[in-house]
């Protein structure tokens, strides 16, 4: 299996260097045959990704503990299951998942390229194949996941415990397919401008593509937070530690990107400054790869010690400086079609998001790059951690949160102040009265605005919603649900985006509850003893043990009771690892909409006595329900109009212009 | 085994790889091909175009619903509706020419045709305004 994923790698790396010179070439020397036969490389460079793939995780089902990568991410008591996980555990095998789901991406995306980015294809290719041909080089030079040992062991070292849980199987393939996603938009940008295309041909391939990595690096960082929630044992969710910051930052970009390219598909505006977004946004990828591969920050995400911190910092400077130099070079096709009516109109508020966006994404770039440079400078060791974090994008994110519920309420082009009055009467009566009710409770300044903003995000969407609904049934006579349906079905991106904003107010909300409300107690319990947080009554009930081949697992049994009543019985687990000489814990949870209660184990006395971490959380479930609204709603936003509805469009637009003849 | 199927899939690198180049040099590109390329290429134009034509529509869909959801002014609709019209005005006609339809004819015409035109309609949106008539595109146009 190993022989033939490394010739499939060989293929690959020879596929994918032929498809990027040869589509150039054929451009330049207008040879169709040569920019067909390029593109047809990369429908096979798929295959051959696969082939790879397909050998590498043959031989972990194997256990084919030759292959040095296979033998030192799992032993013959890894269960089967976690064969996907191990693929991608260490660095060889998650530059081969990267460069499979490239491939793929990349085939999809030049198969069914929009019309009007035909002409400039080929440089879109060379630059996706440019991409391609370095993580199979490196991969073929540097990090090859099918070498051998010199010598076969007779078991492997085995899966890094903390990567044998559910949420694995989905949050480093999602934010590494998510930040390799970021290629496709910059690389039709990039096309089109060498091409020199610099209106707004590139803009339908780069929104969708836009978002596709978007929603992917959203899922990951959803299901990263939830798995560091459940596994890490500090009942948290978020730390801002460096890595995790790697993969925020170019989220934060991209989401700029998604809404100012709207404003670009539109308007014809913004031009310069998506492609600005876009470059910034591959920039903060290729550093969150490079902060994960080598990078000179040690973090419980990134791969461990690595000598291809370099080889990623070069690629790091090539991957700024190229598109930056495109960017420039054909800066004067990028001059906007349209310019802002008015300050106050969906562009603008769209502008001011970008601005948030973009200052929140530089503060935690700024919080992660400066300790370096105080390294580098010679100073003293520092971190900097959540409390300057929270200073200072606390007040960006409410800004963030309050400009949700005001710019979806604005229409393009202008407004008055009286219409968006109007407009804002009820969602900002909605905010009023949860902050009246939150006075109730509480008199913090962050809980107050942040809950009666997202109140009024929800409210203003809700409004939108009714009266769309009500305007339909009006007109058409149609029943309020299908008159719902309908309105959504006609107007996707608007509506897929009301519901990825309700997605936000939801994960706004647990982070609100989470870290404003959160009440944490450290104790230790002999079995038999209660302890009481909030209105809860916790007894630890007794821990047995039990020993598996490559762990030893301790299991402590705990009721919790509320009002006198027994909720339920739950079960703590702490792990041991003697071969990684590591402890790993799995919370029990009791979870509602209304809060989470928390229980860890983290430590286990000889007395019989345990140490547990007990935390209720208030409304952190709604951030993981959040993950498949935001999903949906991004596919509503990308779904495709059908044929008919293409033509009826036409239709429309040919009266609307025969009117006006 | 390995050894067989890497030489299967290398072998087949190379043939997809060199059948564009084969299917010209060997004659198997049919006759027609070369008219499709030349199709392709207007295609790739007329393409642009019906995408400026849907994003136009799309722009009209929603700055009626917006009116619809009370969010924009009634002189704001009316202003941008008439705006996005002369858009599609020109993006049809532009579509027309690509595709040797109706609006053919020598460029010069035809753009001084459609300034005329837009000079029409604005003169009668104007002329609609001052009379505080109803928006006059409104029922043929919708």
């Amino acid at each position: 299996m190993a022989d033939l994923g490394a010739m499939a790698l060989w293929i690959g790396l020879a596929l994918s260097g032929y498809a990027a010179i040869g589509s150039v070439l054929g451009q330049l020397r207008s040879a169709p045959a040569l920019v067909e036969s390029a593109r047809r490389s990369v429908y096979v460079l798929v295959l051959a990704m696969l082939v790879a793939t397909l050998s590498l995780i043959g031989s972990f089902i194997n256990r084919d503990f030759e292959v040095a990568y296979v033998a030192a991410h799992s032993n013959l008591a890894m269960p089967d299951i976690y064969t996907w996980v191990a693929f991608y555990a260490g660095n060889e095998g998650s530059l081969l998942y990267i460069a499979f789901a490239l491939s793929v991406m990349a085939a999809i995306a030049l198969r069914w390229a929009p019309a009007s980015t035909r002409d400039t294809l080929p440089y879109t290719t060379a630059a996706l194949m440019v991409i391609q041909t370095f993580f199979i080089a490196v991969m073929g030079f540097m990090a090859n996941p099918f070498d051998k040992l010199p010598l076969t062991p007779p078991d492997g070292e085995g899966i890094n415990p903390l990567l044998t849980h559910f949420g694995m199987f989905f949050h480093p393939p999602a934010l590494m397919a998510g930040l390799i996603g970021i290629s496709l938009p910059l690389s039709f940008a990039l096309g089109a401008l060498v091409g020199g295309k610099g209106r707004d041909e590139w803009v339908d391939a780069g929104r969708v593509w836009g978002l596709i990595a978007w929603v992917l690096l959203a899922g990951g960082l959803l299901l990263g937070s939830w798995w560091a929630y459940t596994i890490l044992g500090w009942g948290g969710f978020w730390f801002w530690d460096p890595v995790e910051n790697a993969a925020f930052m170019p989220w934060l970009v991209l989401t700029a990107f998604v809404h100012s390219v709207m404003v670009q598909k539109r308007r014809g505006m913004f031009r310069m400054w998506n492609i600005v977004l876009i470059n910034v946004a591959f920039g903060l990828a290729l550093y969150g790869m490079f902060m994960n591969r080598g990078g000179p920050t040690p973090s419980v995400h990134s791969f461990g010690a690595s000598d291809l911190g370099w080889v990623f910092l070069m690629f790091l400077a090539v991957g700024v400086i190229v598109p930056f130099g495109v960017f420039f070079w054909r800066y004067g096709l990028l001059k906007s079609a349209q310019n802002l009516d008015a300050m106050l109109s969906r562009e603008a508020a769209f502008l001011v998001n970008n601005l948030l966006l973009l200052g929140i994404a530089f503060v935690t770039l700024w919080g992660t790059v400066y300790p370096l440079f105080v390294k580098l400078g010679g100073g003293e060791e520092i971190t900097i951690a959540r409390p300057f974090y929270d200073q200072v994008n606390g007040p960006l994110l409410l800004a963030l949160i309050c400009l949700m519920g005001v710019g979806p309420l604005l229409p393009w082009r202008r407004a008055n102040w009286g219409s968006l009055r109007r407009a804002l009467l009820l969602p900002g009566s909605a905010a009023a009265v949860v902050v009246i009710l939150l006075l109730l409770v509480t008199r913090s300044p962050y809980a107050l605005i942040g809950f009666g903003l997202s109140g009024m995000v929800a409210a203003g969407i809700g409004l939108e919603w009714w009266r769309g609904m009500r305007s339909r049934h009006r007109s058409t006579g149609e029943n309020y649900p299908l008159a719902l349906g309908r309105l959504i079905a006609a107007n996707r991106p608007r509506y897929g985006g009301y519901i990825v904003h309700l997605a936000v107010v939801m994960v706004g909300l647990g982070v609100l509850g989470g870290s404003l409300f959160e009440q944490q107690r450290d104790v230790v319990l002999s079995p038999g003893e209660s302890y009481e947080i909030a209105n809860y009554r916790l007894t630890y009930m007794d821990t047995r043990q039990e020993v598996f081949f490559d762990r030893t697992e301790y299991l402590a049994t705990l009721e919790v009771y509320r009002d006198g009543e027994l909720l339920e019985v739950m079960t703590a687990r702490r792990s041991f690892y003697p071969s990684f000489n590591m402890a790993s814990t799995l919370a029990a949870i009791r979870s509602t909409p209304v809060e989470d209660f928390y229980v860890v184990p983290s430590e286990n006395r000889s007395d019989g006595a345990v140490g547990f971490r007990i935390l209720v959380n208030p409304l952190v479930w709604w951030m993981w329900a959040a993950g498949p609204v935001l999903i949906v709603g991004t596919v509503v936003s990308l779904w495709p109009e059908r044929r008919r509805e293409r033509a009826a469009a036409g239709l429309a637009v040919r009266r609307a212009a025969v009117a006006t003849r | 085994m390995a050894l067989v199927i890497g030489t299967v899939l290398a072998l087949l690198s190379v043939a997809v790889a060199v059948y564009p180049f084969a299917r010209r040099r060997l004659g198997w590109d049919k006759p027609g091909n070369a008219a499709a390329d030349r199709a392709a290429a207007v295609e790739t134009g007329a393409g642009a175009d019906t995408a400026a034509l849907a994003d136009i529509y799309a722009a009209i869909r929603t700055l009626q619903l917006e009116r619809e959801l009370g969010s924009i002014p009634e002189e704001l609709y009316r202003e941008q509706l008439e705006d996005y019209r002369i858009q599609a005005a020109l993006a049809l006609r532009r579509q027309e020419q690509a595709a040797g339809g109706p609006g053919m004819g020598p460029a010069a015409q035809g753009d001084e045709e459609l300034e005329r035109e837009i000079r029409a309609a604005r003169a009668g949106l104007r002329r609609a305004e001052a009379d505080g008539d109803a928006d006059p595109g409104r029922e043929e146009g919708e």
